[in-house]
């Protein structure tokens, strides 16, 4: 009976919240983003990272991917190289890091060259275009469904991460304005409202620095 | 202006651009433009036009133009030049910036870090993904693609996104060809 009632608990039991598992070794670190880079057609990168190492694999929180994800964009250079530095470099410290940049970038560099050399005799066919354009068109459906899904989480913490959203969309979108002093505005004004509710939900760590 | 230092000159075009470019390499394409075509002579307007589209269209991130571009002008050794120069400063960069914030992972205030950046993530990505939408030629199918590839994607969490991409472009194909 004791095994019984230890079995029915078990099983009833739900899988634990996606937090972080063990890290990946360099192999897989290596496959998961070449695959990446070599099929991530239309662009989109940040939505094929999202699904492999939040949605499918649970390396990274939610909330980490993110707060990597606006990390990369106010850092210069190409976000999504920087995006899988820093994800290769969390898991697997400097070596992972180079290891997943190298192959994000390898074999797209290399397909790309060969897609060039025949996309460029062929470019006069029009629906090969209105093909590459309808895949691109998809490829920002992805990104747009973890921007979204981004949306509804901020959501569960409050309506000011919300407007934070639709500010970064004003700033760059309606008044076109330059990102990175957009976002750097846009972050302190998010400390000052995370500040704030991290006191409310946990009113006896006030400190929240040791040091 | 092809003397024996080519790479050189590649090296000097793309590596300060590496360290300029911020927000998804797009900003920098107006420079690549005016430094390949009109400064350097490698390309013409219309070669440029079309290896932006195919670094648009082909895999990997869209910064892989500067690949095609460093190819076009001397092969495979240019390609790597180039790929160094654009993809090489800003990745050393990003590195020591990420080993400080790592560093730090455990301290109590990255949580509030990470909620107060988070957002600002969601709207990065719905913006890029207007952007690039808005820059498709006219009509109103590409958006209905990624309306319902949206629709897909959050709904099944862990699908392959590849096929759902290639339907996507064989309905467009399909569109223009009818409407």
């Amino acid at each position: 009976m004791p095994i019984l009632a230890a079995m029915s608990a078990s099983t009833l039991t739900p899988t634990p919240p996606a937090s972080p598992t063990p890290a990946p070794t360099l192999g897989l670190l290596f496959i998961l983003f070449a695959k990446i880079g070599a099929t991530s057609f239309g662009g989109g990168i940040s939505g094929w990272m999202y699904r492999d190492f939040v949605d499918r694999y649970h390396f990274l929180t939610e909330d980490e991917f993110m707060s990597a994800l606006t990390i990369s964009q106010i850092l210069p250079g190409p976000n999504v190289a920087n995006l899988a530095l820093h994800i290769g470099q969390k898991l697997r410290g400097g070596l992972g890091g180079l290891v997943s940049v190298m192959a994000l970038l390898v074999p797209p560099m290399i397909l790309a060259v060969l897609l060039s050399i025949v996309l460029l005799d062929l470019g006069s066919i029009a629906w090969i275009h209105d093909f590459l354009e309808g895949l691109a068109a998809s490829a920002m459906g992805l990104t747009a469904s973890v921007g979204i899904r981004g949306l509804k989480r901020s959501y569960r913490v409050g309506l000011w991460p919300l407007g934070l959203s639709v500010s970064v969309f004003i700033g760059l979108f309606l008044l076109k304005l330059p990102l990175v002093p957009v976002i750097l505005g846009l972050a302190l004004v998010g400390l000052v409202f995370a500040n704030i509710h991290q006191k409310r939900i946990s009113p006896k760590s006030t400190k929240p620095r040791t040091r | 202006m092809k003397t024996s230092n080519i790479y050189l000159d590649l090296f000097v075009v793309f590596a300060p651009l590496s360290l300029i470019s911020v927000g998804g390499g797009q900003s920098v394409v107006g420079d690549m433009h005016l430094q390949a075509v009109d400064i350097y002579h490698w390309l013409t307007h219309a070669q440029f036009i079309d290896l932006f589209a195919i670094s648009r269209a082909a895999p990997g991130p869209g910064a892989l133009l500067a690949t095609l571009i460093g190819w076009q002008v001397s092969g495979w050794q240019g390609a790597l030049v180039a790929s160094l120069a654009l993809f090489g400063p800003s990745t050393i960069l990003a590195y020591f910036v990420t080993r400080a914030w790592h560093k730090s992972h455990d301290k109590p205030w990255t949580a509030i870090v990470q909620n107060a950046l988070a957002p600002l993530a969601s709207g990065l990505l719905l913006t890029s993904a207007i952007i690039i939408l808005r820059s498709t030629s006219g009509g109103v199918t590409p958006w209905l693609i990624a309306g319902v590839s949206a629709g897909i994607f959050w709904r099944f969490k862990t699908i392959n996104p590849l096929p759902v991409l290639c339907v996507g472009g064989l309905v467009l194909v399909l569109a223009r060809l009818w409407l």
